[in-house]
């Protein structure tokens, strides 16, 4: 307890007894009396350098016997030797100053970078980070593959995001007048306008909220299955076949989808997804037989 | 704090003399002690153990110790390299929040501004015995495909939301993503795998899901419409023609028909193939089976 404690300054006695799941009164009886304890080594008494005052708050000036960072747990230590390599690619790091803190990081460690993480970089990534960090509009140029449409608006950004591989930006659209989430790799131009905006990140709330996409069910081949892997896909079933329920917030998207994964996959249930995947296949092959 | 203070490893019953923490050398105390022993490994603190030899009473007991380099790291960050640290792991975060507990280790404080870019990276519970496997030369077993697998692990790494293990299995180099692992990973002694040589994530696995298996020799040319052009060529380049309309052809390796047909696909009504002809019959006999399976 002392030792998480310390490592979660500033901290009381109620939070260190909320993380442990302790009543606070046994949680205080058990830290208490670590202000008094000292050990006697070579006639040297070692005081630990805790206190906890009345209030329940606890103060560090620790004995520099304990007060060195610890050793990290090799989870901890993959965790913090990965994201430094990974942001070492990344517009916005100190490099230099990084690249020198890992190399120090490794050999305290005693272990090496054999974890690599690959973030791709889209091409405005960069000019992104920076209007996001000064907080000023932009002009983007925007494929909403969801619409099928190109459309220029402009926008101002909260944040840059990266989700399983893909870059986001959340930003207050001037176009539609509301929050709205971009793919960068879906952005196909951007200027900088040299206004800066003022309205704070709303947090993720007003981007997630609104009319639920409906659940489409699917049934594909398990061989198919690398395709739904980078949706937001929960399987139902797992067996020969591989049944799957997906929000769907567009028939686009969905009969991209149908014409992806094939004849041997069908939408379970029909409604008004029955006959998408075969009239989009018709009006393709339509196009091959011109 | 006895343990961490003492400049040699010390017995049971040096520890019993030295402080005021055990009443005795009996067994309850024994039992306290044992139990305090655990506390602390389960803190992340190592007692270090060794025997005693010799031939004289003590001999056969333990001597414990808290070494230095078990408990403490010996780093010594500049201010610059602590805030480039924790800034970076303020950009790239794992989902088990790996690296904040890292960070708190380090004691690190509070930054002056939040990031503008953050990349979020899911943690599978493989990774951990991945990533010593990798880092102690170990062999690895797992289920994979259905099947038992043995392999030398040579490199853990993430690109496009997925873990991948770049290793030998059989003499052949293969990638395996870790989420389609079907068992845990048993990982063997360590030296047990051959050293070699590490690639770059790009040489271990094509960036380019379409490169994805063996050549075949098959290129295909590909019209896309103005829509996507620009898109598409920032992305693949391999332009071979442009048209007056903004549209473009360009030419694509095809290495697995599934691949190509997803990507191709994919784009809805903006592409179309071209050629070869075998390529065009490909994706017609897939549309002429979607148009029939209603």
């Amino acid at each position: 307890m002392m030792l998480w404690a310390y490592e979660h300054q500033p901290v009381s006695v109620s939070e260190v007894a909320d993380h442990f799941g302790l009543d606070p009164d046994d949680a205080y009886s058990e830290l208490y009396p670590l202000q008094g304890i000292e050990v006697a080594v070579n006639e040297e008494f070692h005081n630990l350098g805790v206190v906890v005052d009345d209030d329940g708050e606890i103060f560090f000036d620790i004995n520099p016997l304990f007060g060195r960072p610890r050793q990290l747990e090799r989870s901890e230590a993959l965790g913090l030797l990965a994201a430094a390599n990974a942001a070492l690619g990344l517009p916005g790091t100190n490099v230099e100053a990084l690249k020198t803190g890992v190399l120090k990081l490794e050999r305290a460690l005693g272990i090496g970078s054999t974890v690599a993480i690959d973030i791709q970089d889209p091409e405005f990534l960069k000019v992104i980070e920076q209007a996001t960090r000064n907080q000023e509009c932009i002009q983007i140029e925007y494929y909403a593959r969801w619409a099928d449409q190109i459309s220029i608006r402009t926008v101002e950004p909260y944040e840059t995001i990266n989700v399983s591989g893909d870059w986001y930006l959340r930003a207050h659209c001037r176009l539609r007048d509301d929050h709205r989430t971009f793919r960068v790799d879906r952005i196909e131009g951007v200027e900088l306008t040299g206004e800066t905006h003022v309205r704070s990140d709303p947090g993720y709330e007003p981007f997630t909220g609104g009319e639920e996409a409906p659940v489409v069910t699917i049934e594909m081949p398990s061989s198919s299955r690398w395709m739904i892997e980078p949706l937001q896909a929960s399987v139902v079933e797992d067996d020969e076949k591989l049944v799957v329920e997906i929000p769907v917030s567009s028939s686009i998207f969905l009969e991209r989808l149908m014409l992806r994964l094939g004849p041997d996959a069908c939408v379970v249930g029909g409604g008004p997804f029955d006959d998408l995947a075969s009239a989009a296949a018709q009006r393709l092959l339509s196009r091959y037989e011109k | 704090m006895y343990l961490r203070a003492c400049p040699a490893p010390v017995s049971w019953t040096e520890i019993v003399r030295d402080t005021d923490l055990y009443i005795d050398d009996g067994s309850s105390s024994k039992k306290t002690f044992e139990r305090d022993k655990k506390d602390l490994r389960e803190c992340g603190i190592s007692i270090h153990t060794e025997n005693i030899g010799g031939n004289d009473e003590a001999a056969g007991g333990t001597r414990y110790a808290i070494r230095d380099a078990d408990v403490f790291l010996n780093l010594d960050l500049s201010d610059r390299e602590s805030l480039a640290i924790e800034m970076a792991a303020s950009m790239v975060q794992f989902d088990a929040a790996w690296e904040i507990d890292a960070l708190a280790k380090l004691g690190a404080g509070t930054l002056p501004t939040a990031p503008p870019l953050r990349a979020q990276l899911s943690a599978p519970d493989e990774l951990v015995a991945l990533h010593l496997a990798v880092d102690r030369n170990c062999l690895i077993n797992f289920v994979y495909g259905g099947r038992p697998r043995e392999v030398e692990p040579i490199l853990v790494f993430w690109r496009q939301g997925g873990w991948y293990v770049h290793g030998h299995e059989d003499g052949t180099a293969k990638n395996f993503k870790v989420e389609r692992f079907q068992s845990s990973v048993t990982v063997g002694a360590r030296g047990s795998a051959s050293n070699h040589q590490v690639p770059e994530p790009a040489e271990a696995m094509a960036e380019d899901p379409l490169l994805h298996g063996p050549e075949s020799g098959l290129v295909a040319e590909v019209l896309i419409d103005p829509l996507l052009a620009r898109q598409v060529e920032r992305d693949r380049g391999g332009v071979i023609d442009r048209r007056a309309d903004g549209s473009v052809v360009i030419e694509v390796d095809v290495r697995s028909p599934g691949a190509f047909r997803s990507w191709l696909f994919g784009m809805g009504d903006h592409a179309i193939v071209l050629n070869p002809p075998e390529m065009v019959d490909d994706v017609v006999t897939w549309l002429k089976a979607l148009v029939s399976s209603r």
